[in-house]
C-alpha cells in the first residue's frame, strides 16, 4: 500500500485554478510527498472545502470509502477521518498533511486486526490542523496504544520541500514556456530623441519629456520650484540667503490654515487675492484652488512675500458651502490632493532655499516617502527619497552623495518637511556612501531608460 | 554574451490590479494565469504552466527583467517561493475600496516579510479614485505599525507612469546612485 511513502492521491471538488496550482506542486516540490492518480487507485482524496458541492462530495466519500481525505479550506474543518488543511496552503502543511494521512492509513491497517474495542477509540480520529506541531499522541489516540505505530517523522524532513523547490523547480523551469514570446523588435534607443535634456544636472523626468518644447518647459518649471541658487557651505546659508521664513508667504497662512482646518474637520476659505481662494477640504484631504496651481499668477503669488491684510481666512457657511460645493463639481481640474497643493506651494516658495527651522546642527531621516504619483517632480526627486530613507544625513551630505546641486535636496528637504514626512535626529550622520556602485546598477539604469524613454510601449 | 534574468514580483488580493500594471509596462502582452491553468489541467505537464501572469521587458542585449504576478485567489506558498526566487523586488498592490486594506497590508507583508526585508517592496494604492479613504497617511501608520517602511504611492495601474513610478521607486530604493544618465 505504501511505496516510499508517496500517497496516491486523487483531487475531487476543486475549481481548475486551485487544481492547477496543486497539480504544479505534485509535479515538482512535493512530488515525493503525493502522486496524483485516479479516483479508484486512490489513498487519499484531496477537497476544497470553499468550493460549491464539496461538502456533498465529503459526505458521500465519507459514508462510501475508508479513505482518508485531505480537507483544504480557510475555515477551519472538523471532520472524521480526515484532516484540515488551512489556506493559504503552505509546503510545511502539505508535507505534515501526507504524513498525517500515512499514519491515518496504518492506523486504519492495524484496526482490521485489533479489537473492536481498541477500534472505537480512534474511529471519531478528527485531527487537528495540520501545521501545528507534528502529530502529539493525543491526535493519534491508536499510536499512543501501540509503540509500533509511532509516527515516522524522520521519512521527511522538514527542510525537504525547500530543497525540492531550488532543484527541481528552477527559475529556468518557470520561463521556459516564454522564452519562445515574441521579443519586441523596438529599440528604445533607435526610436527615442537623441538627447533631451537641455541643462546638464537635471535629469530623471518621472517621464522623459516628448518634444523639445516640453523639455525647455520642464526646465523652466523646475527653475521655477527648485530656483537656480549655487551651492553653498552650512556657514553661509544665511549669508547666501539660502534661508526662507514661511511666514513672509502665502505658505505660512496656508500651513496654519491647513492645520486648523485639519484638526477641527472643517473647510477652510483662504483667499489668497481679492477674487481668488483655496478651499481646503480636510475630510477627504483635497484642496480646491480658483487658480491653476501650475500656472504663473499662483507661482508668483507663492514666490513674492505677501503684504499685511493680503490674506484672509474665511470659514464657509453652509448656504456658502452649498454654493462652493457646485462650483467645485463644475470645475474639477482645479481639484488637487491636498498634500500634492501644499508640496507645490512649498516648493515654489522655497525655490530651492532650507525653510527658517531648518537646524545645521541636526540630520534628518525621510519617515515616509512622498506620494509621488501625485505631486509634481523636481529632478532627483526618486534618488533623494531613496537615499535619505535609507541614512540619517544633512542636505548637504545628500547632495554631495548623490552628486547633484543642492538647490533640489534644498527644495525637496522644504516640502518634505511641511508635510511632516521629514524625522530630525541627533544622531551624527552615517558615513554610507552610494559612490561604490551596487551589483545591478547598470542594469537598473538601462531599465530605467527603457522605462522613461518610452521604449516599446 | 550571457544572458541576463531578473525578476520584479506584483502581489495583492484579486481585483488590485496586478494583471494590468504588468500589462502596463511589459513588452509582451500578459500571459494571463487562467488560461494557462485550464491548459495544464487538460495536458497534464505542469511545467509548462505557472499559475500566474507573466510579462517581460527586453533590454538591449538580451537583459530580461521579468513580471510575475501572484495568483490574486487563493495564497499558496510554496508557489511564491519558486515566484521570489532571483526575484530583486516586491510590488504590493492594494485594493482601497476593499473592506480591510489593513488586513490585506498586514497579510502580504507577512507572507513576503523575509523576502521584503532581503530585497525591497514597494506599495502601490489602487482605486483611491473611486475611494479615498484610507489615505497614503493611514498605510504609512499602518507599516510602521508592522515595522516596516516602504515607499506608499496611490496609482491606477491602468495609468502606464503610475506604474512606472513603483519601479522607479523601487530600483531607486535599492541603489539611490542610479541613474538615467549612465
Ligand atoms: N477605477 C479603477 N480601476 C482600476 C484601477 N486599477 C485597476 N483597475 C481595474 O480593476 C480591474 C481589476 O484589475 P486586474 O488587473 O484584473 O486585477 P488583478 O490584481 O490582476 O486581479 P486577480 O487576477 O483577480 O487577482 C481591471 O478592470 C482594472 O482596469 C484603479 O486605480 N481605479
Ligand atoms: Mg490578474
Amino acid at each position: 500500500m505504501m511505496q516510499n511513502d508517496i500517497l496516491k492521491a486523487s483531487m475531487l471538488t476543486i475549481s481548475p485554478h486551485n487544481r492547477a496550482i496543486l497539480e504544479f506542486f505534485f509535479a515538482g516540490a512535493g512530488k515525493n510527498l503525493f502522486r496524483i492518480t485516479p479516483a479508484h487507485e486512490a489513498e487519499t482524496f484531496i477537497i476544497d472545502y470553499d468550493h460549491p458541492g464539496a461538502h456533498e462530495e465529503w459526505e458521500r466519500i465519507h459514508l462510501s470509502q475508508s479513505q482518508p481525505c485531505i480537507i483544504i479550506s480557510i475555515r477551519d474543518i472538523d471532520l472524521p477521518n480526515s484532516i484540515w488543511v488551512a489556506k493559504p496552503l503552505t509546503t510545511k502543511a502539505l508535507a505534515d498533511a501526507a504524513q498525517r494521512v500515512q499514519l491515518l492509513l496504518q492506523n486504519h491497517n492495524k484496526k482490521m486486526v485489533v479489537p473492536a474495542s481498541a477500534a472505537a477509540s480512534s474511529s471519531a480520529s478528527t485531527l487537528k490542523p495540520v501545521g501545528t506541531p507534528i502529530p502529539s499522541t493525543r491526535d493519534f489516540a491508536q499510536p499512543a496504544l501501540d509503540p509500533v505505530l509511532t509516527p515516522k517523522v524522520s521519512s521527511i524532513p522538514a527542510s525537504a520541500p525547500q530543497s525540492f523547490l531550488s532543484e527541481d523547480i528552477s527559475v529556468t523551469t518557470l520561463r521556459t514556456p516564454f522564452e519562445a514570446a515574441p521579443k519586441t523588435n523596438t529599440n528604445p534607443s533607435s526610436t527615442r530623441n537623441p538627447k533631451l535634456l537641455l541643462v546638464r544636472d537635471t535629469v530623471t523626468p518621472m517621464v522623459e519629456p516628448t518634444s523639445n518644447r516640453d523639455s525647455v518647459k520642464q526646465q523652466q518649471r523646475w527653475s521655477l520650484l527648485c530656483g537656480t541658487l549655487p551651492d553653498t557651505t552650512p556657514e553661509n546659508l544665511q549669508r547666501d540667503r539660502h534661508i526662507f521664513d514661511a511666514n513672509q508667504y502665502l505658505l505660512g497662512s496656508l500651513m496654519e490654515a491647513t492645520q486648523q482646518a485639519k484638526k477641527t474637520g472643517q473647510v477652510f476659505q483662504v483667499f489668497i487675492t481679492r477674487q481668488h481662494y483655496i478651499l481646503l477640504l480636510p475630510q477627504p484631504n483635497y484642496a480646491f484652488s480658483s487658480l491653476d496651481i501650475h500656472g504663473a499668477e499662483f507661482a508668483d503669488l507663492c514666490t513674492y512675500p505677501i503684504t499685511s491684510n493680503q490674506v484672509h481666512i474665511h470659514i464657509p457657511t453652509a448656504v456658502e458651502q452649498a454654493q462652493l460645493d457646485a462650483y467645485v463639481q463644475q470645475h474639477p481640474t482645479h481639484l488637487y490632493d491636498l498634500d500634492a497643493c501644499l508640496w507645490t506651494t512649498t516648493l515654489l516658495t522655497s525655490g530651492g532655499r532650507l525653510h527658517q527651522l531648518y537646524d545645521p546642527n541636526k540630520t534628518y531621516r525621510l519617515k515616509h516617502w512622498p506620494n509621488l504619483t501625485r505631486m509634481e517632480s523636481i529632478p532627483h526627486v526618486m534618488s533623494i527619497a531613496a537615499l535619505w530613507t535609507q541614512q540619517a544625513a544633512t542636505p548637504f551630505d545628500i547632495a554631495k552623495q548623490l552628486g547633484i546641486p543642492q538647490r533640489y535636496v534644498f527644495a525637496f528637504h522644504s516640502a518634505s518637511s511641511y508635510l511632516l514626512l521629514l524625522h530630525q535626529e541627533q544622531a551624527a550622520p552615517t558615513s554610507n556612501s552610494i559612490t561604490e556602485p551596487k551589483k545591478n546598477r547598470g542594469l537598473f539604469s538601462r531599465l530605467l531608460k527603457r522605462l522613461l524613454g518610452g521604449g516599446a510601449k | 554574451m550571457s544572458v541576463t534574468n531578473k525578476k520584479i514580483i506584483f502581489t495583492g488580493p484579486v481585483g488590485s490590479g496586478k494583471t494590468t500594471a504588468i500589462n502596463a509596462i511589459s513588452d509582451i502582452r500578459t500571459v494571463t494565469t487562467d488560461a494557462l491553468a485550464s491548459d495544464m489541467t487538460q495536458s497534464r505537464k505542469p511545467q509548462t504552466t505557472v499559475a500566474m501572469d507573466y510579462g517581460l521587458i527586453t533590454l538591449e542585449g538580451d537583459e530580461r527583467i521579468h513580471l510575475y504576478g501572484t495568483p490574486g485567489q487563493e495564497r499558496f506558498d510554496f508557489m511564491w517561493n519558486i515566484l521570489i526566487k532571483g526575484g530583486i523586488g516586491l510590488i504590493l498592490l492594494l485594493d482601497n475600496t476593499r473592506t480591510d486594506p489593513f488586513q490585506d497590508l498586514k497579510f502580504y507583508t507577512h507572507a513576503f516579510r523575509e523576502f521584503i526585508e532581503q530585497q525591497q517592496m514597494v506599495v502601490g494604492i489602487t482605486r483611491m479614485d473611486l475611494q479615498r479613504r484610507p489615505g497614503i497617511a493611514e498605510y504609512h501608520q499602518w507599516l510602521e505599525q508592522l515595522g516596516l517602511n516602504a515607499p506608499v504611492f496611490e496609482i491606477d495601474a491602468r495609468n502606464r507612469k503610475d506604474v512606472i513610478t513603483l519601479i522607479q521607486a523601487l530600483l531607486y530604493s535599492l541603489d539611490p546612485g542610479v541613474s538615467v544618465d549612465e
